[in-house]
Formats: C-alpha cells, sequence, structure tokens
C-alpha cells in the first residue's frame, strides 16, 4: 500500500510542479510582496523632530535652559534658538521647526520669586508626535525650574543666609533616579513576518486545489480507473494528503531560504522554523481537505477554500503588521495567526523550540483533527 | 441597448457567484472596519515599553510620572523577552526597564535606531520631574538638620506653585488623520476595486476557453457589442463597489470627501482602469486558475506600492518613485489633495489616471479581440 502512496504522491508533485500558477503562487507572491515591504520599509521608521527654543526672556537662567537644550539635541532630536520669536507661528508653518518650546519674559525671575509662570509648546497641528515630544521636554525644563523653586522657598523659610548658592546646589544636584541607556541586541526584518504570513495565504489556494483534484479526478473517470486497479481507496487519499503536504512544506522552505540566504532576513532558529512551516503546512492542508469534504460541489469547495482563505489571512494579521485592539485578539482563533505568531515568537523574541512547542501542537492538533474528518468523509464521497 | 443587456447578463452572472460578492462588498468593509479599530489614533506619541518588576517608592513616582508624559504611550510588560521582541519590531521606539531603588533606570534603544534622541529627551523630562522635594531636603541639610530641612521642604513644596506647561498649535489636522477612517475607506477602495478588477480576468479566460468570444463573430451584433458590454458589466461592478464603501464612510463614519466635481471623475476614471486591468489580464493568462494567481498578488503588489497600504510620505524617495508607476498612487496623491487640501479638481493626477483609463482599455479591447479572430 505504502508504495501506491508514494506513486500518487510523486505523481502529484511532479505536475504541481509544472504548473505555473502553483509557482507564482507558492514562491513567487510571497516573495515578491516581502521584497516591496522590506524594501518600504527596511530602514525601520523614523522619528525626527526640530524643536525651536525661543527665549522671550533676557535673565540668566533662561539663557542657560535654553544653552543647555540646544546643546542636548542629537539623534533624531534637533534643538535650535529661534531668532526671532515673533515669527514662531510663521516659521512652523514654514516647516522651520516641528514644535517650539517658549520660555516667557519674567521666567528668571518667577524662579527666584516663586510667582506663578507657564512655558508654553507651539507645535503643528500636523506634526503631533513633535508636539508631544516637546511637551515632554517643556515638563522636564519646568520641573528642574521647580526643583530651583521650591529650594529657594525652602531655604528662605529654613533661614538660611545664602539663599542663592543654595538654588545654585539645587541645579547642580542630580536626580536621584539615574538613567542609562543599553541597546536591544538582534536585528529583525519585516520581511520574516510578511514572507510567512504571504505564504501561508497563497498556500490555501495551492493546498486546496490540490485537495480539491481528488475530487477533479473522479469527475474526469481517472478516480475510477484508478480504483479498478489494486489500489485501496486509502492509498489514494493518503497519497494526495502526502502530496499536498509535500508541496506546501517543500514551497514555504524554498520562499523561507531565499527570504533569508538572498535577502538576509532571518526567521530565527532553523530548526523551530521548519517545524513551524510543517506544523502550519498541516494546518492548511487539514483545513483544505475539510473544506473538500463537506463541500457539496467542487466548485462550492473552491469558493469556501478562497473566502476561508482571505478570511483567515485579514483576522490573522497577514496584512496589518503591528496592530493594536481586537485583531490582536483575532489572530489567536486562527491557525495562520498561530503560525505568524510562532514565526515572530522564533525571529523576533530569538525563542527556543521548546518555547512554541505549544503552538506547533496545536497546529498540529488542528490539521491532524480536521484532515482526519475531511478524509472520512471524502473516503464515504468520493471514493464510494 | 444590446451593450447594455449584454451587461445586464454579466451582472446577473456575477451576483450569483458568492466568492465574488464577498471580496467585492463583505472584504473591503471588513478590512476598512478592522484597520479604522486596530490603528486609529496612532502616532501622535512614541511608543515605548515598561518593564517594572518590583519598583521601589522613587520608581513608583518615576512610573506614573512616565505615565503621564504627554509625549510617550507606556505599554507595561512583564517579561523581558517580549518587550526585547516588540522593540526589535520596530513596534515600541524603546523600552524604559525600572529597577529597585538606587539602580540606575535603563533605556533600552534598537540597535538598527539612529533616532532614539527623542525617546531619551522625553524620558529625561520625566526624571526631572521625580525628586524635587528630595533634591531640596539634600541641599539644606547642608546647613540645618535634617528634620529642619524637611520640614521646610515640605512647606515649600505646598506653597510654591508648579510651573505648567500650556500647548497650543497652528494649522491644521489633515482631514484623513482628524477621522481614523478618512484614510482608510479611499485608500481600500483603491485597492479593492484594482484587484476585483483583476479577479474577475479568471471568468473573462473562462468564456474565452468555452469559445464566447470566438462565437459572438457569428452573432449578429457582434464583437463589439460583446466586448462593450463586458466592459460596462466590470465598471459597474467597481462602481457599485465604490458606491457601498463611499456610502458607508459618508453616512457611518461622517467623512467629508470633499467637493464631489473632483471625486466623482477621479472614481469614474479608476473604475474605468480596475475593468480594463481585468480584461487585458483576461486577455493574456492561459487558465482562470493563473488569471487568479497573478491576479491576487498582483493587486497586493501593485496596492503597496501604490501607497493603499501605507502612505507613501512615509517611504524612501526611491519606492515613492517606483511607486508612481501604479495608477494606485496617482489616485491617492488625488485623494490627498481632494480630502485634504479641498482641491476642486486634482488636474495632473486625473490626467496621468486618464492615460492609464485609455491606454489600459486600448490594449484590452486590442487583445480580446484578436483572440476573437485567431483563437489565441
Amino acid at each position: 500500500m505504502w508504495r501506491h502512496v508514494w506513486l500518487i504522491a510523486r505523481l502529484g508533485v511532479r505536475r504541481s510542479l509544472r504548473d505555473r500558477s502553483i509557482l507564482i503562487m507558492a514562491l513567487v507572491a510571497p516573495i515578491a510582496i516581502a521584497v516591496v515591504v522590506g524594501a518600504a520599509f527596511g530602514g525601520g521608521a523614523s522619528v525626527s523632530a526640530t524643536i525651536g527654543v525661543a527665549n522671550e526672556d533676557r535673565s540668566d537662567i533662561s539663557a542657560q535652559i535654553a544653552q543647555s537644550l540646544t546643546n542636548a539635541g542629537g539623534d533624531g532630536i534637533a534643538f535650535a534658538t529661534v531668532s526671532e520669536p515673533a515669527q514662531i507661528d510663521a516659521l512652523l508653518d514654514a516647516g522651520t521647526y516641528d514644535a517650539v518650546l517658549v520660555l516667557p519674559a519674567g521666567l528668571g525671575d518667577a524662579v527666584l520669586t516663586g510667582d506663578a509662570a507657564d512655558l508654553e509648546v507651539v507645535g503643528r497641528a500636523a506634526e503631533p508626535l513633535a508636539t508631544s515630544i516637546a511637551q515632554s521636554v517643556a515638563q522636564g525644563v519646568a520641573a528642574n525650574l521647580q526643583t530651583a523653586r521650591v529650594t529657594a522657598a525652602a531655604a528662605t523659610t529654613a533661614g538660611l543666609p545664602d539663599v542663592g548658592a543654595a538654588v545654585q546646589k539645587a541645579v547642580e544636584t542630580q536626580s536621584p533616579i539615574a538613567v542609562d541607556q543599553g541597546q536591544v541586541q538582534g536585528t529583525f526584518s519585516v520581511m520574516a513576518y510578511f514572507a510567512p504570513g504571504m505564504a501561508m495565504l497563497f498556500l490555501f489556494f495551492v493546498i486546496g486545489e490540490g485537495a480539491r483534484s481528488i475530487v477533479a479526478e473522479r469527475r474526469e473517470g481517472t478516480l475510477q480507473r484508478i480504483l479498478a486497479g489494486p489500489v485501496s481507496p486509502s492509498a489514494v487519499l493518503l497519497g494526495k494528503t502526502a502530496q499536498v503536504m509535500i508541496v506546501g512544506v517543500v514551497s514555504m522552505s524554498v520562499v523561507w531560504l531565499i527570504t533569508w540566504l538572498a535577502f538576509g532576513a532571518s526567521w530565527g532558529d532553523p530548526l523551530g522554523v521548519f517545524l513551524v512551516i510543517v506544523a502550519a503546512v498541516a494546518a492548511i492542508a487539514g483545513i483544505s481537505l475539510f473544506i473538500t469534504g463537506i463541500a457539496r460541489t467542487e466548485n462550492q469547495a473552491d469558493a469556501l477554500t478562497t473566502m476561508v482563505a482571505l478570511l483567515f489571512a485579514i483576522l490573522g494579521g497577514t496584512f496589518f503588521y503591528g496592530a493594536a485592539g481586537p485583531l490582536v485578539t483575532m489572530q489567536k482563533f486562527t491557525p495562520n495567526g498561530q503560525a505568524l505568531a510562532a514565526f515572530v515568537e522564533l525571529s523576533a523574541a530569538q525563542a527556543t523550540v521548546v518555547e512554541i512547542a505549544p503552538r506547533i501542537l496545536l497546529l498540529l492538533g488542528i490539521g491532524i483533527g480536521m484532515a482526519a474528518v475531511g478524509l472520512l468523509t471524502m473516503r464515504n464521497k468520493v471514493l464510494a | 441597448m444590446r451593450t447594455l443587456s449584454t451587461a445586464r447578463v454579466e451582472w446577473v452572472r456575477f451576483f450569483r457567484d458568492r466568492i465574488a460578492m464577498f471580496s467585492t462588498i463583505a472584504m473591503p468593509i471588513v478590512v476598512v472596519l478592522l484597520i479604522g479599530l486596530s490603528f486609529g489614533g496612532a502616532g501622535d506619541r512614541l511608543g515605548v515599553g515598561v518593564l517594572a518588576p518590583a519598583p521601589g517608592p522613587l520608581g513608583q513616582q518615576f512610573l506614573s510620572a512616565l505615565e503621564r508624559s504627554p509625549g510617550l504611550e507606556v505599554t507595561t510588560y512583564a517579561d523581558t523577552r517580549d518587550l526585547y521582541r516588540d522593540i526589535r519590531m520596530g513596534l515600541l521606539s524603546g523600552g524604559v526597564e525600572v529597577p529597585p531603588d538606587g539602580q540606575a533606570v535603563r533605556i533600552d534603544v534598537p540597535q538598527t535606531s539612529q533616532d532614539y534622541g527623542p525617546l531619551v529627551a522625553a524620558v529625561n523630562g520625566v526624571v526631572a520631574q521625580v525628586g524635587t522635594r528630595a533634591i531640596a531636603v539634600q541641599v539644606l541639610s547642608a546647613y540645618v538638620p535634617q528634620a529642619k530641612a524637611e520640614q521646610a521642604a515640605a512647606a515649600a513644596e505646598a506653597s510654591v506653585p508648579s510651573l505648567e506647561v500650556t500647548t497650543r498649535t497652528v494649522g491644521a489636522v489633515s482631514a484623513m488623520d482628524a477621522n481614523r477612517f478618512g484614510s482608510a475607506v479611499p485608500s481600500q477602495l483603491m485597492l479593492f476595486m484594482f484587484l476585483n478588477g483583476l479577479i474577475a480576468a479568471a471568468a473573462l479566460v473562462q468564456a474565452r476557453e468555452l469559445g464566447v468570444f470566438r462565437r459572438t463573430l457569428a452573432a449578429p451584433q457582434g464583437l463589439r457589442v460583446y466586448l462593450g458590454g463586458l466592459g460596462a458589466s466590470r465598471f459597474g461592478i467597481a462602481m457599485l463597489q465604490a458606491a457601498i464603501l463611499l456610502g458607508l464612510g459618508v453616512l457611518s463614519f461622517r467623512i467629508d470627501l470633499g467637493a464631489p466635481s473632483a471625486w466623482v471623475p477621479l472614481v469614474v476614471v479608476y473604475g474605468v482602469i480596475c475593468a480594463a486591468a481585468g480584461m487585458l489580464l483576461g486577455a493574456i493568462v492561459r487558465t482562470p486558475g493563473q488569471a487568479v494567481a497573478v491576479a491576487i498578488p498582483m493587486g497586493i503588489v501593485f496596492g503597496m506600492l501604490g501607497g493603499t497600504m501605507w502612505p507613501l510620505s512615509v517611504v524612501s524617495p526611491v519606492m515613492r518613485a517606483i511607486g508612481h508607476f501604479t495608477p494606485q498612487a496617482w489616485a491617492m496623491d488625488a485623494w490627498n489633495l481632494i480630502i485634504n487640501e479641498g482641491s476642486g479638481f486634482a488636474t495632473r493626477q486625473m490626467a496621468v489616471l486618464l492615460v492609464y483609463a485609455v491606454v489600459l482599455s486600448v490594449l484590452a479591447l486590442w487583445a480580446l479581440g484578436r483572440h476573437a479572430r485567431t483563437g489565441r
């Protein structure tokens, strides 16, 4: 029997390799789409803000603040002195600055007197990010000044002889919280997200067609001829199942190897990646066999496969990178969403095989369960 | 009249096809809803992940100041691995790890990022807010007893009004940014009109396989009427799709589409492009399977390049230039002008789209005519 299974599978695989539409969907499409996304976002999203500092105050304190801010820029944020504070709105409109921090007249005095004073941030409505960053910076400046003000007031209350010296000391004292900076090692390419996601979407079409080919062969009469020989119906079904599994695993592995070796997008631990590929293909094959089994006609199976593929792709996050909200929840309920999560764990979280084992088992479970139901119904219906 | 009755027959065929109905009507609506619900409101603050398993009192103070920071969108993580995963994926600008008091807070930036300055500046702004009283006490206790210093600092902190930061903005938020569905509806419409136009090629190949085109040569009304009807039906489906999606956008999501004198011609010309592209594809490929195999990836790739899945303003100039080989990019530029800038007619974009429409229509009619005459 196993020889028959193998013969049927081998013939099916060979026929798939000759089919240009299968090559386009299983290999060209996912790689092309991943390359386009990689080219668009390969450099990562970049943030850069130029924040103007408009000093309308003439005190030493304000000059110091402005000076320390303009020295503090770098790496995507720049502070520049606004030479004409009267022109702030026009300069923002012209795009010279993304936001402006205004040190108002009387600020220096307010530090010593403790009188109320406001810092102002002027932003462009079209640049909300730069505006909110400028607000954060302004709050920092305000907090530093507040420390000086509180110290001055406390020094006066406590009857210190030299309030100015105490304020100076307060300004020089570091915050009780120190800040270190570290890098998160390891890179991630968006291609390692879109290549497997798209490959799974198109595998639904490729594998679906493979599963339907049993029904097609019955219609064309070849199936009856095969069964007239010494071949058992189980051998035919297993052979077809093996065929779709081989086509799926091989094509997805090729997508993986090309995006990894030719385009440098690492998918993570190779053993883990291979196991997720096998599990994902098993789940997709199981669903396809199930659909073919329950559908009344070939056309209905075709229609259902397309709908399921597109619906799963949308809900599973194939098109949406880094979505929040309801999508994240729905992703968990689709097999491709689970597989995509496993791929992301391997590549971006640098997970080990053991850590993603639950997802692999879940996918295999879906695949085997669905395939069992599908194959049994098909055996009764098609091969009877 | 005959052209219209041919178109009607094609329409009836379309409405019987449940997949076509699904991908034309249901899918775009689902996608627009998902995008609106899942991506709305992002982009005005820096995403930062926080890991603080056991913060001390000072750490708590720092964390609550971090949550209040106007420039930061804080997400709490329980696991370093998950935090680092989202940083590597670029879903976060960086992370902040808060250890027990006395140890330094650590800002994690991605290895690949060259522009973590804004994040560092925002976090430093937060750090400055912690410890006002502690610093005052520290300074004063050099001169007076600790208890007196603490008393004076507490009194001062209560009496000195805090410095406020006020904000005003100039200019206006673009209409597409103001309404979270404002960009989702036009962009998904451009994506799906084209995608469905291409997928329709499969049915056309079927008709070709059955010899429908060749037979029309023998029919009294001839090939011209059949091709006209075919084109009209495809165009009609695109218009139906546009009417439903735009209607949904205007009625349910209150999108202001701008001047009808601008967007109606845009949708009409784009509809012609989609119908013609699908007919051209249907004339070229050999089997219905091939048509689908080409249509779906091509629709997605063109949609990506043309800025229907993300705005072309976020990609490099090279990718933007490449994108403008697709009609989608010109259509999206036109929508930007119409919705965001209130343009009454996007002249340049419409001219380019019109060229696409004419060239694709001529090619499609020529290719199908050739097939009818030669059988190839």
